[in-house]
């Protein structure tokens, strides 16, 4: 049976923390801002697209502040500071997780894409040919974490 | 990495600009990734399934991107303008559709994503996974862009 947008939403915003505190020990919290997208310099921007019996994409937006967090715990890097490359693989592997985790809840069979991941001042990441279901923003220690499940659009 | 997949996306290139977009086009040598030191403004991705699973990206400066929208368009497209995002966006799924049907004749067979269009001065772009890649340059009236082939390593 496939999934509502609403169902894909609660799922989202309940798989999100778990995934963020299991894989890089934050605490992520659903943003009392709504969906204010990373607003800083560097924003980096994650996509996996789904295609098979499901065809979409799955996008992760954060500031760089919160991925050298991620990259910090999931690389064991033994310093403070996280390289670009080291942000890079960080969030590639969360919208990994988070697009084959959200995968397993769609019609199968479905493939999952390798990330693409991309980092940038005012970035913007836009899937075609496609309508957002659901935009979800979250924060942790401070960093804004934008999640959009994005559908094929059929015409 | 196989030569047919790189040799397909230089060809779909060519023959895109060939059959739609008016401008001159002079294929680079295929470097590899790293030897690309250019930054882009705008880039086209398309993931590819199947025999050769990994991605497919289509790298402009804003300027080039503007110039080649224009041109395909026929009439004037501003580097800010949406139209880039679109254009962009559409070249690379028509670059990894010709790519689709060269490598079909040679019994290599993919499927494509939606294409992605990732917009921001001087951003960086990668594919993750462990991937092997290259990039063709071209250029385009002094103007460089890249279409980059990377794919899962076997």
């Amino acid at each position: 049976m496939t999934p509502t947008n609403d169902d894909i939403k609660h799922y989202i915003l309940s798989l999100t923390p778990t995934i963020w505190s299991t894989t890089a020990q934050l605490e992520v919290h659903p943003s009392p801002d709504g969906h204010a997208l990373p607003d800083t310099a560097g924003t980096l921007g994650a996509c996996v697209h789904i295609s098979g019996a499901w065809e979409g994409a799955v996008v992760l937006q954060c500031a760089p502040g919160l991925a050298a967090r991620a990259a910090r715990v999931m690389l064991h890097l033994p310093s403070e500071n996280a390289s670009a490359e080291d942000m890079r693989d960080a969030l590639g592997e969360l919208a990994n997780i988070t697009g084959g985790n959200l995968k397993a809840a769609l019609p199968s069979p479905s493939h999952l894409s390798l990330p693409v991941v991309a980092q940038g001042d005012d970035l913007i990441v836009r899937v075609l040919k496609s309508r957002r279901i659901a935009q979800l923003a979250f924060e942790s220690e401070g960093f804004p974490l934008v999640i959009s499940v994005l559908m094929k659009e059929v015409k | 990495m196989d030569a047919r997949v790189i040799n397909a996306a230089r060809q779909a290139t060519r023959d895109l600009f060939s059959t739609m977009i008016p401008l001159p086009l002079v294929p680079g040598e295929p470097r590899g990734l790293k030897e690309i030191q250019e930054r882009f403004d705008v880039t086209g991705s398309i993931g590819l399934s199947g025999d050769c699973p990994g991605a497919v990206g289509l790298r402009f400066p804003k300027l080039l991107a503007a110039k080649v929208a224009s041109a395909m368009l026929g009439s004037t497209v501003s580097e800010t303008s949406i139209e880039i995002q679109e254009t962009v966006g559409e070249l690379t799924n028509m670059i990894a559709g010709g790519m689709k049907n060269i490598l079909h004749d040679q019994a290599i067979r993919f499927d494509i994503s939606l294409p992605t269009v990732i917009v921001g001065d001087n951003h960086t772009f990668n594919i993750m996974a462990d991937t092997e890649g290259m990039a063709i340059p071209f250029d385009v009236q002094g103007l460089l862009f890249v279409v980059e082939v990377c794919l899962k390593k076997k």
